[in-house]
């Protein structure tokens, strides 16, 4: 029982596209996942131009959850004198993320031909 | 002028970032913008960095509102706007007492006098919840105007005017200057 409620997700744990992006994002940056690096990496994989905005307000709710942790680095004068915001998936991220690709991956099993976009 | 523009955006982006937890935002956009001038042309790079800013306040914005919650916001912005008004009262009263008039400072002096106390206003949202100077100017901007529909007679144009545009804008500035200060 113990088992099945650790795999079991709590009530609307299934994350948005954008909160599944990140979260791969940073597991493909690993210890270099800070908010411009994982901007340029979605912008590389994906095409889509995301804000720097949209992708801080995500990793802010997504440490809310406890999906993700941070840690400030030192500041830089070509940051302004601003510290970078390093982040990091949590145990907790890394399975919210392993149930919403299953989800996927069980809706779109056995679609076959009616997969194909008209 | 890129570097002007580049720079005024930097500095709007600075002083309209809604909260402390966005400061690593702003880093990351001089970060690549340095790069990016490095790369391709000021003109471009200026133009990205623009982009990011217009699409990105508003995200942040909303991000750090639900974060302080949506009441509390609203509560702080509201608060800091009947302490400005109290302000404004005050004075208006101190300085229509000096001036031996019983007529309502409607001219120059009761206009320069609302702007001031709404600074303070912005002042003070922005030392209890920074979230709260954006809604202070946003409700500024929705009771001037209803306020110039319903009852737009009351008052020179100027002076209504005045405040509509005035008034968001002085509560941001003082919003600004405890960031700054602080």
């Amino acid at each position: 029982l113990f088992y099945y409620v650790k795999q079991m997700p709590p009530r609307g744990d299934l994350l948005g596209s954008l909160e599944q992006i990140i979260l791969l994002a940073l597991v493909q940056l690993g210890s270099d996942a800070y908010g411009m690096t994982v901007r340029r990496e979605i912008e590389a994989r994906t095409g889509r131009n995301v804000s720097i905005g949209a992708i801080y307000a995500t990793l802010d709710r997504l440490e809310t959850k406890g999906y993700v942790s941070s840690f400030t680095g030192d500041p830089t004068p070509e940051r302004g004198g601003r510290a970078r915001r390093h982040f990091r998936l949590e145990a907790e991220g890394r399975r919210a993320l392993r149930v919403s690709q299953e989800a996927i991956r069980k809706m779109s099993a056995g679609l076959g031909a009616r997969w194909e976009i008209a | 002028v890129t570097r002007t523009i580049a720079l005024w955006a930097r500095r709007l982006v600075s002083s309209l970032s809604p909260s402390p937890v966005f400061d690593a935002a702003i880093g990351d956009l001089a970060e690549e913008y340095h790069l990016r001038s490095q790369s391709m042309s000021h003109l471009r790079a200026t133009s990205w960095y623009w982009g990011q800013v217009v699409r990105s306040l508003p995200v942040m914005w909303c991000a750090a509102v639900r974060r302080d919650g949506w009441l509390v916001t609203i509560g702080v912005a509201l608060l800091a706007w009947i302490a400005a008004s109290a302000l404004e009262a005050v004075a208006d009263l101190a300085l229509a007492a000096w001036l031996g008039s019983d007529a309502p400072l409607v001219a120059f002096p009761g206009f320069a006098i609302g702007l001031a106390a709404m600074a303070c206003g912005g002042y003070l949202a922005g030392r209890m919840r920074p979230p709260a100077v954006a809604m202070l100017g946003a409700m500024v901007f929705i009771v001037v105007a209803l306020l110039m529909i319903v009852d737009g007679h009351s008052a020179p144009l100027w002076y209504q005017m005045g405040f509509l545009l005035g008034g968001p804008l002085v509560s941001m500035a003082g919003g600004t200057c405890q960031k700054t200060l602080s």
